[in-house]
């Protein structure tokens, strides 16, 4: 297998300290000088995206955390959000608003039961994002994402970041054909840790029910495939090890209507080798993000995909709208 | 577009913007980082919260204690140690994962507080590479 070097951009850990103002240099549009991100209380929120590659003319799922300066999260209950348009890195304009929509909390698998509400919660208490769905963009360049929150002992709280769009999807996307990669299976002749980086800890590939299919052959059998491309062991964020466990769930309740693959993102992670299935899905322009689920019908054509987390009911719905596998 | 963009992951920053290595607002020392500083407060606060549940036999508070005082800050060093030397990097990080596993067992294993010490000698030799000094467990 040829190695693949990747130059990961480094990232702020998932949960971490956030400042939406942080901007990346010239390419960044000029914020528009709206106000400070704040509660009430005069307390600092940050507000940080979780999902990407997002682009124009689609619905799709935006996400994104929020988080104390003192680093407690806001967690459970639903937030607004409105969107404006910021322009261009070539020509940055005033901001121009876009569509507006109802951010839901979805928790990180394993986060317990919490108010209906907005809540300023320790990692223990609440963990996760929040999610608007069906947002629609219809200009490629910066948008400016505002969100407003009743928060539990806090009043209200504003905060601000900014996302870009692009014309395409850099990655595989909805509508489009799979690629029919070979990932590496409990089948190949590689090292565990590249089949699942958990192997690393354990020595031996664990789930083995999502290690024994390629795409390929899930293409080439017309099987539908909830395909996870996540490096459990490696993870820059909290979320690999939990989704990882979550598809393992799926592939044992819904076996007779999919099939389920994780890709592990490295091959070599010392030696900073990415796994070929993984470059071929998510290297672009010298980086990578994961984790990402992808949803593939049984024509080979991307049905759905999330970026990070998902909703596991929605997903559970999903395949249990499949019809029944033949053997 | 940028391949910038690209980035932003999982509730990731544009991690280069955010000034790895400046001293933060209570000018207190912090380890290099592309990630964001990791201050020795937070650090000096993850040893010691690893020191205290290491010998700990109840498995829900070990886990809020990691979750806690511990987890990010283990997250932030791993990046900030992932482009000086991917071998602690990768120390650290499947130390971690064996302590998580650890703690996702209906009891803590016989193995949990072997399991905490690696990963607080990871921790030390991570801190090492970016520079920072690690605190002794309480006697």
């Amino acid at each position: 297998m040829d190695l693949v070097r990747r130059s990961l951009v480094p990232v702020l850990v998932v949960l971490g300290l956030v400042l939406s103002s942080c901007s990346s240099g010239g390419e960044e549009p000029t914020e528009s000088g709206g106000e400070e991100p704040t509660a009430s209380g005069g307390d600092q929120v940050a507000a940080a995206m979780a999902s990407s590659d997002h682009y124009v003319d689609a619905p799709q799922r935006v996400s994104f955390g929020l988080i104390l300066a003192d680093q407690r999260l806001i967690s459970f209950g639903s937030v607004d959000v409105t969107f404006s348009y910021l322009g261009t890195a070539q020509e940055s304009v005033a901001p121009e608003r876009g569509p507006s929509a109802v951010a839901v909390y979805l928790p990180t698998p394993g986060t317990p039961e919490g108010s209906g509400v907005p809540t300023a919660t320790l990692p223990s208490e609440g963990r996760g994002v929040y999610q608007a769905e069906d947002v629609t963009f219809d200009r490629a360049g910066f948008w400016q994402i505002d969100v407003t929150a009743d928060v539990e002992g806090l009043g209200a709280v504003r905060a601000r970041t900014t996302m870009g769009v692009r014309e395409e999807p850099a990655y595989p996307a909805p509508g489009q054909d799979a690629l029919p990669t070979k990932n590496l299976t409990i089948h190949s002749d590689a090292p565990a840790a590249a089949i699942d980086s958990r192997a690393a800890v354990g020595g031996e590939v664990p789930d083995p029910q999502i290690h024994e299919w390629t795409i390929a052959r899930a293409v080439r059998q017309g099987r539908p495939a909830l395909v996870l491309f996540a490096t459990p062991a490696f993870c820059a964020s909290r979320f690999c090890g939990p989704v990882t466990d979550v598809l393992a769930d799926l592939a044992t309740d819904f076996e007779d209507r999919a099939v389920f693959i994780h890709v592990e993102i490295w091959e070599d992670f010392e030696q900073q080798a990415l796994n070929e299935a993984a470059a071929e899905w998510l290297f672009r322009d010298g980086n990578l993000t994961e984790p990402w689920t992808f949803l593939i019908g049984a024509d080979g054509t991307i049905v759905d995909r999330w970026a990070t987390l998902f909703r596991e009911e929605e997903v559970r719905a999903a395949l249990e709208a499949l019809p029944p596998m033949s053997a | 577009m940028t391949g910038a963009l690209g980035a932003l992951v999982a509730l990731g920053l544009l991690a280069a913007a955010c000034g790895g290595g400046e001293p933060t607002a209570s000018g207190e020392p912090t380890g290099t980082t592309p990630a964001g500083p990791v201050s020795s407060a937070a650090a000096e606060g993850t040893v010691l919260g690893l020191c205290e549940i290491r010998d700990a036999t109840d498995r829900d508070g070990a886990s809020a204690t990691f979750q806690d005082r511990t987890h990010q800050t283990l997250h932030d060093l791993a990046a900030a140690t992932e482009p000086m030397d991917r071998g602690a990097t990768a120390d650290l990080l499947t130390s971690k994962q064996r302590v998580e596993a650890d703690l996702e067992e209906v009891s803590l294993p016989e193995s949990f507080g072997a399991d905490v010490d690696a990963l607080i000698e990871a921790t030390r030799a991570a801190l090492e590479t970016i520079g920072l000094d690690a605190p002794d467990c309480p006697a």
